[in-house]
């Protein structure tokens, strides 16, 4: 979800208005907010505020699709006047955050009017849904749009499954993996896209990501089938030394 | 003065290869005569900034031989090699790629009997694997110059190589002050702090940094912005677009940097310390990511990857007030003195 920000800054007095992209960490000290959650990236916005913490809480969409702020142990902060700690409270557009001396507006940038004026989609960031596990089919053509490359800009999505990485490409041409930001519901590439699965591998507190696993799983599988993780095509270029690129191209630097 | 003729290679995309040949240029026609076989795209809009680099003397001892990358590779090796037999020079000074940019010296550097020398800019380590260069250099080379990317690079540690400091189109002394700088750009009323985006590298991400400034300016208002480019990036506003040469002429008016990893955006950076955003940009035999990486442990480089982070830095920068200083005095040593003496003596 992205979100815009709106307040006045103590230091000159002028309006500031920056967009983000949920989950938003923020706090005093840029080196303390976290800059993945749950395998997620996360938008670090830094607030010059002495009462807040070095890293003071988080906006973020819950399981239920809702922006949420949660802080850390022994933040405080005012949602619409009204006071609270600890627990997690929903937001909607409109609503005035108080961190400390700041008071912040906050506005949920819907998702046609995100897609349209988000540059950042239109650089191919690869922007991982929050939360849940939504069907997968559904959510492969979201991840896939969003990370279509941009004439020039690499390309932000990560490719591969045991291997993922960016994936660097500068055109949708021949590319095998968002194919023009269209992708159908093969199996094995369903099997093998890692954006899917944003928390796969990572240990949250008490149990490791397993959604893979859970979704995948026919109903007929055999014991052990569940385990079948593919080496994808991706992960092998990503192994791959392309020597035969090199002493070709004139306009190379 | 010396006859002698310097003949320096410097094929390759981008500004970098022929910046660097320009800058060592600039400091040898002093005294000998320079001949530059360049194919950037960028030398049709930097030729007539020559008159300014250069001063009237030591311009009449520059010859530049170009060819539009577009020629083709059969083309362009059969130009390098009757440039080279029919005129070698007295010494031979190859920037970047040890068997030229299609591998057309391979097989000639042995019949050209002049000193040779390598400028090592930072190369991918798998096209040194597969055409075995360490070997191929210390066979064909007689001295190596690495200007300003340390000792991390393939060749740094064979016998020939020597360190030297990034080569810079100027020396301290010769930039101009703050205000004459922002003069130059249109800004000299605006009391705003300014920001620079740097729009260098491959014609075709100019669409990425026109995209960059017009959300920056949108978003950052209390800044000034405004984007070197020799063209107008689509999407930037033209108010805010200045085609002018060489960048470093006007960087001493940023108070912020936005740009690649090439490697005059980054050495230029460190030279006036202003901080720099980065988004390192792939390249199939330069590794900006690693310079970045490299080069933010002596500098103040923030790395990012999307117009989102590049957000969040500039927040970042504007936060800590690094966004808002504009250091008036600044002392860097440019390597081409070095350079200019130590090929001299070989």
């Amino acid at each position: 979800m992205r979100i815009q920000l709106d307040w006045t800054d103590p230091m000159t007095g002028g309006p500031r208005r920056p967009q983000y992209e949920t989950p938003v960490a923020f706090g005093q000290e840029f080196s303390q907010l976290p800059s993945e959650l749950n395998g997620q990236r996360v938008s670090r916005l830094i607030l010059a505020d002495p009462a807040l913490s070095p890293y003071h809480g988080v906006l973020k969409v819950n399981t239920l699709g809702e922006l949420a702020i949660a802080l850390r142990p022994d933040a405080t902060a005012g949602v619409n006047g009204q006071p609270y700690t600890g627990e997690t409270v929903t937001l909607q557009t409109g609503d005035r955050l108080q961190l400390g001396a700041l008071e912040l507006t906050v506005t949920m940038l819907s998702a046609p009017d995100a897609a349209e004026a988000e540059p950042a989609r239109a650089w191919g960031v690869t922007v991982a849904p929050a939360g849940q596990s939504p069907p997968v089919a559904g959510l492969a053509s979201q991840a896939a749009a969003g990370a279509a490359p941009s004439p020039g800009m690499p390309c932000d999505r990560l490719v591969g499954f045991l291997f993922p990485r960016r994936c660097g490409r500068t055109s949708r041409e021949h590319c095998p993996h968002c194919q023009g930001g269209e992708i159908d519901d093969d199996p094995y590439f369903l099997a093998s896209e890692r954006s899917i699965y944003p928390n796969y591998g990572y240990y949250g507190g008490s149990s490791w990501g397993s959604e893979y696993t859970e979704d995948l799983t026919p109903a007929e599988a055999q014991p052990g089938e569940a385990s079948n993780y593919d080496f994808t095509e991706a992960d092998a270029a990503a192994f791959a030394v392309t020597s035969t690129d090199f002493e070709q191209d004139l306009d190379a630097s | 003065m010396s006859q002698e003729t310097w003949t320096i290679y410097a094929l390759g995309g981008g500004f970098g290869h022929l910046q660097r040949a320009l800058a060592l240029a600039r400091q040898a026609t002093r005294q000998q005569h320079v001949h530059l076989l360049v194919n950037s795209r960028y030398w049709p809009w930097v030729q007539p900034h020559l008159t300014a680099l250069f001063d009237p003397a030591a311009r009449a001892n520059l010859q530049v031989s170009w060819r539009s990358p577009d020629l083709g590779r059969a083309a362009t090796r059969a130009w390098i090699e009757h440039s080279l037999l029919t005129a070698p020079g007295d010494r031979l000074i190859v920037d970047t790629f040890p068997r030229g940019l299609v591998g057309e010296l391979a097989t000639l550097l042995s019949r050209l009997p002049i000193p040779r020398i390598l400028v090592h800019r930072d190369l991918n380590p798998d096209y040194v694997r597969v055409q075995n260069l360490r070997r191929f250099v210390t066979r064909c080379y007689d001295q190596i110059l690495i200007p300003g990317e340390g000792s991390q690079v393939p060749f740094a540690d064979l016998p020939t190589a020597q360190l030297l400091a990034p080569w810079l189109l100027y020396a301290a002394a010769e930039l101009p002050s703050v205000a004459i700088a922002r003069s130059r750009l249109g800004f000299a009323h605006d009391p705003r702090p300014l920001a620079i985006v740097l729009a260098a590298g491959r014609a075709d991400e100019l669409t990425t940094y026109g995209q960059l400034l017009a959300t920056l300016h949108d978003h950052y208002p209390q800044l000034c912005w405004c984007c070197l480019a020799p063209n107008l990036p689509p999407d930037c506003p033209s108010a805010l677009w200045r085609s002018l040469y060489p960048a470093l002429a006007v960087l001493p008016a940023a108070t912020l940097v936005v740009g690649g990893g090439g490697y005059h955006t980054v050495y230029e950076c460190q030279a006036l310390n202003r901080p720099l955003i980065a988004l390192p940009r792939s390249r199939l035999y330069d590794r900006q990511q690693a310079r970045l990486q490299r080069q933010s442990d002596h500098q103040p480089i923030t790395i990012v990857r999307s117009l989102a982070e590049t957000l969040t830095a500039v927040e970042h920068q504007l936060c800590t007030g690094n966004a808002v200083r504009s250091p008036e005095t600044w002392q860097f040593t440019s390597g081409i003195a070095a350079a200019v003496a130590a090929i001299r003596v070989l």
